[in-house]
């Protein structure tokens, strides 16, 4: 769902994404427990097509499990090659990410 | 990534993948086993998976090739134990509800590993999941460290860095 330019992901619905750009690194961010601010690692790309619409919007994820899984596609922007079916189940700790990674049609 | 440990096992994984099936589609921790009816009935598919998604076993990946759901996990650490879960997954792959609309497909199992073992090639036979080698310069780091750790070397150099952060008032 986007939020403004953000993709949210909805528990248990998924969003497939198209990667045009990406960051990495620290960002403020205020911490959803204590209210406080923070800073944090985050990757955050920059989402061309959004179940199949062209958008302008961001998607980012502090979650490392989910780092692990996106960045080897970031070594000479991989990404671009590839679509991404994100879907985010269960909630605190026991949050997942299943991704689905399919090659895009040249 | 606000852990002092760094993940290892997940790069790992899409690194093997990317460099070996970059042309299929990939599943990453996808839930298997079946959805039960109160759930489905109560909430319909999407939501009750999403619901009931946390309590399933995940496996690392499910690469779809043409004819197969070849069914892939990465391990460094606890290699057996990779091994030992395959086979389980296998058996959920015909009642998990999100592989349906990819069937029929034959399963394939493989087990990524930095480092195999006479035993565990001998298991792996046995189970019908082959033993892929496979590294990355992060996993050959990650081994090492793990190598050195008992050392008193390594102890003497870890704890002279404990003390540092303790001054800097990082602990």
């Amino acid at each position: 769902m986007p939020l403004g330019n953000i993709v949210i992901l909805e528990p248990g619905k998924p969003e497939r994404m198209h990667f045009r750009d990406h960051y990495k690194g620290p960002r403020d961010i205020t911490d959803n427990r204590t209210g406080q601010p923070t800073l944090r690692e985050v990757l955050e790309f920059d989402v061309d097509e959004l179940n199949g619409q062209k958008v302008n919007a961001k998607y980012s994820t502090m979650a490392e499990k989910h780092y692990g899984q996106l960045a080897p596609y970031l070594a000479n922007k991989a990404y671009l090659n590839y679509d991404f079916i994100i879907t985010k189940t269960g909630s605190g700790f026991r949050t997942t990410y299943t991704t689905v990674v399919i090659p895009r049609q040249k | 990534m606000a852990r002092k440990t760094k993940q290892v096992e997940g790069p790992f994984l899409s690194s093997y993948i990317l460099s070996h099936y970059a042309k299929f589609p990939v599943l990453y921790d996808q839930g298997l086993g079946a959805i039960p009816d109160e759930y489905l009935r109560k909430y319909g598919t999407a939501k009750a998976i999403g619901l009931y998604d946390p309590t399933r076993l995940h496996v690392d990946a499910i690469v779809l090739l043409p004819r197969y759901f070849l069914l892939i996990e990465a391990k460094v650490w606890e290699v057996m134990m990779g091994l030992g879960k395959l086979p389980i997954y296998a058996s959920l792959v015909p009642i998990t509800p999100e592989l349906k609309q990819y069937e029929p497909r034959d399963i394939l199992m493989e087990l990524v590993v930095a480092r195999t073992n006479d035993n565990l090639e001998i298991a792996s036979r046995a189970n019908g999941v082959k033993i892929v080698l496979y590294s990355t310069p992060e996993v050959v780091t990650a081994l090492r460290d793990r190598e050195n750790y008992q050392l008193p070397e390594y102890r003497a150099k870890r704890e002279q860095v404990l003390k540092t952060r303790e001054s800097l008032g990082l602990e």
